[in-house]
């Protein structure tokens, strides 16, 4: 049995950060929204807003090398494939047949994953990110804020956003157990290789 | 929002230095009143104090002549209604003892003057302001009920003539601390408390504090006798307010004290900087704060943490008394009146949390006169402004809640005629509603129908007084949290409180689904994992 290197250093530094920041950040999220309380208000803003500078700082980061590596093209969404994959995950799965495709370091993403990937760091994370930046210095451009529609619009969309994050997650941990056995794609992450 | 002890030593030290630079000021008097010839006496009572007083301040009559402690009315324009109004203690009307029309004998024993200042009285007669009501420095002089004051005990005027000094918290408290017929009636931010403060009841007027009196901020342009200050219960304009911002500045978390002289920036020179500072961060969210948040909103928590105030006065239960006249009276478990049967049912409450509203520092305001709608409850001087108008900030409120008599005819709030002997008509001495409005409106020159009803009235007191010491202002949660002090102030989105019920439906909705997704897509593959969906599947097909 051959192994293959999936997940290099950086990448996995970047999840598991990104992991650490997002949990943090629904938990004290969700503080300030009022939905529980855990450590106090002033004090889950007071992180909430550490942790979405940290992710703002590790997504920048993360952007850069992406693009200076070229390791961006695995993000791209494709059409060849997907709707074997679709099936897959539909009905072959439920029969144990092999997957459609195997992980290379050439291609390490399915299409449906590649869809889901691209749809969140294209559209769910800026969106999330760009609210929770106007958000937090609403003293320093109040103007725009009230252009925007107020900062009530602009907690609801941060709020959409964070309710958007839960259900990837949901969806994401479960998908960690359809790799080749239930623990692959968990170790995968964890150690970069992949059994092939 | 307020941390604990962040700016107390920087608080402490400018605190220190404007009490040396006030010291300084009163060690520097030049004159001792005790060897003054005109003030050997004897004085035959008060108002021969006075008349020594002015042999050498001779201009301090004319300029208290001006001032509304003297006229008990000044020029307003009043919202909703026509023109400029002469309004003021002299006819404004509320939901306490209602108005002093009729009853100047009893309520003007605050005013300033000796005599009875009622609509016969020439406010531009001499010879009639009370400098020991304001300036009595022994703390014995006491203006006598009955008659607009002068009465009273005989003392040793000489002795009074010559301990005279700066107004002090017990000299304005006398009157201002009593307004309404007694202690904390009316004020729920002003009462003797005040007189032995702590730090934790009232940072500025604490003894262990900075030490302030009533004219340390209340003090006009410099200009003698000019007091500044105003309060929505009878003024509707904003102008001649005493601001936090006029010391502290419109922005002043993170920021150093502001000194109003250079005398008292000059004596702040002589302590060290507090040792610790707000994160600039910090001070820029507090002072995003500021600019729709009243400074007392955070920094009073509670008010009424001295003494109890009245919160309720429920005048349709009045009248109760013995066979003899004499009112009942009764007392609630906190010994607060509960009961007395001249004016009705009160409730009496302490430390109690504000109520927040809009405000732009202007009122409404009640006229008598002006006919309402008494299926709703009357607001006498509702605040102006709200979230939309760049001036209104949210206050802290004290609501005054009752019951009071109006004519159901005329739908117009009645002035009656309150304060009077046994027979004379007056209500607290016959106790007779019908008598006692026949005769306080006429002199007020209103129609009456002979009926007599009970509206609901509210009025608006702004809380102002009894800032609290730095760390035992409101924390961010107590107005960002479900249960906040501020639910139900439009206009304002606050994390903690503010949602969207139907957004928050939709996302937790979202979230149970994928979860209901992925449990049902994991039991599908244990099934198939163990052939168990091949065998459903199949016998499914062969059924058809």
């Amino acid at each position: 049995m051959s192994r293959v290197y999936l997940f290099k250093r950086y990448e996995r530094f970047w999840h598991w950060a990104q992991v650490a920041l997002v949990l943090t950040l629904i938990v004290t999220g969700f503080e300030v929204h009022g939905t529980w309380r855990l450590a106090g208000f002033e004090a889950a803003v007071k992180l909430h807003e550490a942790c979405g500078m940290a992710l703002v700082v590790l997504t920048l980061f993360t952007m850069f090398w992406h693009a200076t590596t070229g390791e961006v093209r695995h993000f791209i969404p494709t059409r060849k494939n997907f709707a074997e994959q679709v099936r897959f995950y539909t009905g072959g799965i439920f029969r144990r047949e092999p997957h459609p495709e195997i992980a290379t370091p050439e291609k390490k993403f399915n299409p449906v994953q590649r869809a889901a990937y691209f749809g969140l760091l294209i559209f769910v994370f800026p969106v999330q990110i760009a609210a929770g930046v106007l958000y937090l210095g609403t003293p320093l451009w109040p103007g725009l804020i009230a252009r925007l529609g107020g900062l009530r619009e602009i907690a609801l969309v941060h709020t959409a956003g964070a309710f958007a994050m839960i259900s990837f997650l949901i969806v994401h941990l479960y998908m960690i157990t359809t790799g080749r056995t239930l623990g692959a794609n968990l170790k995968a992450m964890v150690t970069g290789w992949v059994a092939d | 929002m307020l941390s604990a002890s962040r700016r107390r030593g920087r608080a402490a030290a400018a605190a220190a230095a404007l009490l040396a630079s006030l010291a300084a000021a009163a060690s520097a008097q030049t004159a001792d009143h005790r060897r003054f010839a005109a003030l050997k006496g004897p004085f035959q009572d008060a108002r021969a104090v006075s008349r020594a007083c002015r042999t050498c301040h001779n201009e301090a009559e004319a300029q208290l002549e001006k001032t509304t402690h003297w006229t008990w009315a000044a020029a307003e324009k009043i919202p909703g209604h026509p023109g400029i109004t002469r309004l003021g203690k002299r006819n404004a009307v509320n939901n306490f003892c209602i108005g002093i029309q009729g009853n100047e004998a009893s309520c003007t024993k605050c005013h300033i003057g000796f005599g009875r200042p009622d609509k016969h009285f020439d406010f531009s007669k001499h010879d009639a302001a009370d400098c020991l009501v304001c300036h009595d420095g022994t703390g014995d002089y006491v203006k006598a009920g009955g008659e607009g004051g002068g009465g009273g005990e005989p003392v040793d005027y000489a002795r009074l003539a010559q301990g005279v000094g700066p107004t002090s918290l017990r000299t304005c408290g006398s009157c201002h601390f009593n307004g309404g017929g007694g202690e904390g009636v009316k004020h729920g931010d002003l009462d003797a408390s005040l007189l032995d403060a702590t730090k934790a009841l009232d940072v500025h007027m604490a003894k262990d504090g900075m030490g302030f009196t009533c004219s340390t901020c209340h003090r006009g342009d410099e200009v003698g006798h000019a007091i500044k200050g105003r309060l929505t219960s009878v003024s509707v304009s904003s102008a001649g307010f005493v601001t936090c911002a006029q010391c502290h500045g419109s922005a002043p978390h993170g920021m150093d004290f502001i000194f109003r002289s250079d005398r008292e920036r000059i004596s702040s020179a002589h302590f060290a900087p507090g040792p610790e500072r707000l994160s600039p961060w910090q001070s820029l969210r507090r002072n995003w704060h500021a600019r729709r948040i009243a400074c007392q909103t955070c920094h009073i928590p509670e008010f009424a943490r001295g003494e109890p105030t009245k919160m309720w006065w429920d005048w349709s239960t009045a009248g109760r008394h013995h066979p003899d006249g004499r009112p009942v009276i009764e007392f609630a478990e906190d010994g607060t009146m509960s009961y007395w049967g001249i004016k009705g049912s009160f409730r009496w409450q302490k430390d109690v949390v504000p109520a927040y509203r809009w405000w732009d520092g202007r009122s409404g305001r009640y006229l008598l006169g002006d006919r309402f709608d008494p299926s709703r409850v009357l607001v006498l001087n509702p605040p102006l402004g709200g979230p939309g108008d760049p001036a209104a900030k949210i206050w802290p409120f004290k609501i005054h809640s009752g019951r009071q008599p109006f004519d159901p005819v005329n739908k117009m709030l009645i002035q009656p005629y309150l304060a009077g002997k046994k027979g004379s008509g007056a209500f607290w001495g016959d106790y007779d509603w019908v008598t006692a409005s026949r005769i306080g409106m006429k002199g007020a020159g209103l129609p009456f129908s002979g009926k007599v009803a009970f509206a609901r009235t509210d009025m608006y007191w702004p809380v102002t007084h009894m800032v609290a010491q730095g760390a035992r202002g409101l924390s961010c949660a107590d107005c960002h949290s479900r249960d906040s002090r501020l639910a139900g102030v439009p206009g304002v989105y606050l994390p903690g409180y503010s949602r969207s019920r139907a957004l928050d439906f939709l996302g937790w909705l979202s979230a149970v689904l994928c979860l209901l997704g992925v449990l049902l897509h994991g039991a599908l593959r244990w099934l198939g994992g163990r052939g168990h969906l091949e065998r459903i599947l199949s016998r499914i097909r062969r059924m058809r």
